[in-house]
């Protein structure tokens, strides 16, 4: 049952090779991760830099638990909740800090080229001016959101996780999730129906109901 | 809202009805409950509506743009790992010594540890990548492989490949096929700008999210996987050239066209594109072009016409000085309507007359010179023109293009309350505005209609249009000589 498990899952083959201390395995685990890893954690505190050191650390943490891998949830559930546990203590610990320095924040702490309107329209590629002022919206959407809710969000979103993973990583039973997700969704909708509405995210999700498919000319 | 409001509410029951319709996008509804929406959502318009938006909301999240770890990331974690290996204890916390262990050359003997593949995997994967990447645009234009294979038997000219076209082609063929150590060396050969070019089209694709990546990846493995990839690449290609000069919006409502609406379009309107990116002319040409108006300028037949045409209307001498390609293009537009409209000369009857002869003597000669400073792929539009007024009127929007084409001179002309306006606006609008403004100056309206156009732009009505959405352009042909022209 286990072998058939591991055949089917190139996470847990890599994982069985990196708890026989095989370093390799262990660089393809991370190079398989580190992307999404990061991008679901640059939006979970807002900052990119601290995104990596905490992704790196997730990581680390994997590889220090190896020799006690057995191959059971996913690996992935397992990675987001150990990366998960660390962007809340990050967060508690930023949270902290603020409250002594009161330090100005950044604009734009996320490293993310944020795209401004005008600059996209006159020096990006059209395709891309086009997405510019949705995206901006959505990111002050994702902003906009409560920690879990943004959490919920991200792995649903970037991961793919369905509920009973997303609840795994979060510490909540899936039909919380399917509430949490439906609360987001809907503060999402409200946020962002203006700009939908003018048919800006067309472009990019060919998969969506065609907005104005009733108005062929 | 401060975080704790926002984690009650978080805590909060959701609306039932929401509740289903996200599970039921999100995939997680057993067959029984989704059987019971369905049904529901087949009888309740009000559910419906709610369900395509909230899956439009989230489709608009594909928006947001991924993080990638730095290059350097796969390489120092695993340094730090081995070196946590080598460190017995496995004490937490240890990696503020693993990076000065890892700065000091620690680290860089344990990298030996790592096998060339795992350091060069990003790279790797974007030389597998690569021939998708080239042609990420003409692939996702096209959508699909079955839209180009539909596309050369519906409407085999507009997937018809152009010399430059067929040649891009045939070196996508090379690149799929070679290896990735080829690929490499391609790569290395390349010249700057070409490279350079490259990077470009890296940097849009890794700003494109991973699901779209991975449909990009899909199309193009089943179009080289295809018994007959190359003239489905070449369709490819000359289908992008073919669309890829229309206004933005317009292209990216025939990307969301279902596949057949938009075959039927390319076949309604394949012509009028061809002939208006026949009609487009790059930096080079445009140079020349300009060339021949700058000599047209600094005639002394031109130099008269300005003075007369001053006692005609106020600020034209200014206009004929400062920009020529304007002033031809109205004597254009004056040649294509036989110079007798009067919105072109109006006022002092003598006057006007007088001008009139002079304009016709000269245009014949104007025209020719104008002419003979085009390519030859539009000399040939021209000389297939119906009449000498269809003629006058296609070099009259070379004309307007010309005057149009350089945005830094546009930039530098506007007010900056003009600029911040324009600035706003979404990027077809914007460049269509700082045109408008531009080309005509502060003292010198618009002659809305000269060019047989609309009062407003054709294009792009995004914001303040009906909920329609952006519309097509018009077709050339849709407003022809004989059509009266527009109130401007």
């Amino acid at each position: 049952m286990i072998r058939r498990y591991a055949e089917s899952d190139p996470d847990v083959r890599l994982m069985l090779r990196v708890r026989d201390d095989d370093a390799e395995a262990f660089g393809q685990l991370v190079d398989r991760h580190q992307d999404r890893l990061v991008s679901v954690l640059t939006y979970q505190v807002g900052r990119r830099e601290l995104a990596e050191e905490l992704a790196q650390e997730a990581f680390l943490r994997v590889y220090r638990a190896r020799h006690r891998y057995e191959p059971g949830a996913k690996f992935t559930t397992w990675l987001f909740t150990i990366a998960n546990n660390l962007a809340l203590n990050a967060k508690r610990g930023l949270a902290r800090k603020k409250e002594v320095q009161l330090a100005a924040a950044a604009p734009d702490q996320t490293g993310v080229a944020g795209p401004h309107p005008t600059a996209a329209s006159s020096a990006m590629p059209t395709r891309l001016a086009d997405r510019a002022e949705l995206q901006q919206a959505v990111r002050a959407a994702i902003e906009g959101l409560g920690e879990r809710q943004r959490t919920a969000v991200l792995l649903a979103k970037f991961q793919h996780m369905d509920y009973a993973e997303i609840g795994e990583v979060m510490g909540m039973s899936a039909k919380g999730v399917k509430s949490l997700l439906a609360r987001a969704r809907e503060n999402l909708r409200v946020a962002l129906t203006p700009y939908i509405q003018r048919g800006d995210a067309a472009p990019d999700s060919p998969g969506a109901t065609q907005p104005f498919a009733e108005d062929a000319p | 809202m401060s975080e704790q409001d926002r984690s009650a509410t978080d805590l909060e029951d959701a609306d039932p009805l929401d509740e289903t319709l996200v599970a039921y996008l999100d995939g997680q509804l057993d067959a029984q409950q989704s059987e019971r929406l369905e049904a529901r959502l087949a009888s309740d318009p009000q559910a419906r509506a709610r369900l395509s938006e909230l899956d439009r909301v989230w489709n608009a999240l594909d928006t947001l743009p991924r993080h990638c770890a730095s290059d350097a990331f796969t390489r120092t974690t695993v340094e730090m790992a081995a070196f946590t290996a080598s460190d017995r204890g496995d004490r937490p916390s240890r990696r503020a010594r693993w990076a000065v262990a890892a700065a000091a050359g620690v680290g860089v003997a344990i990298g030996a540890l790592i096998t060339l593949g795992v350091v060069t995997g990003p790279q790797r994967a974007m030389l597998a990548d690569l021939p998708t990447v080239l042609h990420a645009d003409a692939l996702e234009q096209a959508g699909s492989v079955e839209f180009l294979r539909r596309l050369g038997e519906a409407a085999p000219q507009a997937a018809a490949p152009s010399p430059a076209a067929r040649e891009a082609a045939d070196e996508w063929a090379r690149l799929e096929s070679a290896s990735l150590p080829d690929r490499r060396a391609w790569l290395d050969g390349l010249d700057p700008s070409a490279l350079a070019e490259v990077n470009d089209k890296l940097a849009a694709w890794n700003g494109v999210t991973p699901t779209r990546r991975d449909t990009l990846r899909e199309t193009s493995q089943e179009l080289a996987a295809a018994p007959d990839p190359q003239p489905l690449r070449q369709a490819a290609l000359a289908y992008d050239e073919l669309v890829g000069a229309l206004p933005a919006s317009y292209q990216s409502r025939l990307r969301q066209m279902a596949e057949d609406e938009r075959l039927a379009e390319v076949v309604r309107r394949g012509d009028d594109w061809r002939r208006e990116a026949a009609l487009r002319l790059t930096d080079a040409e445009r140079g020349a072009f300009r060339e021949a108006i700058e000599r047209i300028a600094a005639g002394g037949g031109f130099k008269r016409l300005a003075g007369l045409a001053e006692s005609q209307r106020r600020g034209a001498q200014r206009l004929f000085e400062r920009r020529p390609e304007v002033a031809l293009m109205m004597i254009a537009y004056g040649a294509s309507a036989g110079f007798d409209d009067r919105r072109f000369l109006d006022g002092d009857r003598p006057a006007a007359d007088e001008m009139r002869r002079r304009v016709q003597q000269q245009w014949a000669e104007w025209e020719a010179q104008l002419t003979g400073a085009l390519p030859p792929r539009v000399q040939e539009e021209l000389s297939e023109a119906e009449s000498d007024a269809s003629r006058a009127r296609t070099i009259a929007r070379l004309l307007r293009d010309s005057a149009r084409g350089d945005l830094a001179t546009a930039f530098s002309e506007l007010d900056d309350r003009a600029l911040e306006r324009v600035l706003l606006e979404p990027e077809d609008r914007f460049l269509e505005e700082l045109g408008e403004a531009t080309t005509f100056g502060p003292d010198f309206g618009p002659p809305w209609g000269w060019d047989r156009r609309g009062p407003r732009p054709p294009f792009d009505r995004r914001r303040d249009g009906p909920p329609g959405g952006p519309r097509p352009p018009p077709s050339p042909g849709a407003r022809g000589p004989g059509a009266p022209p527009r109130q401007g």
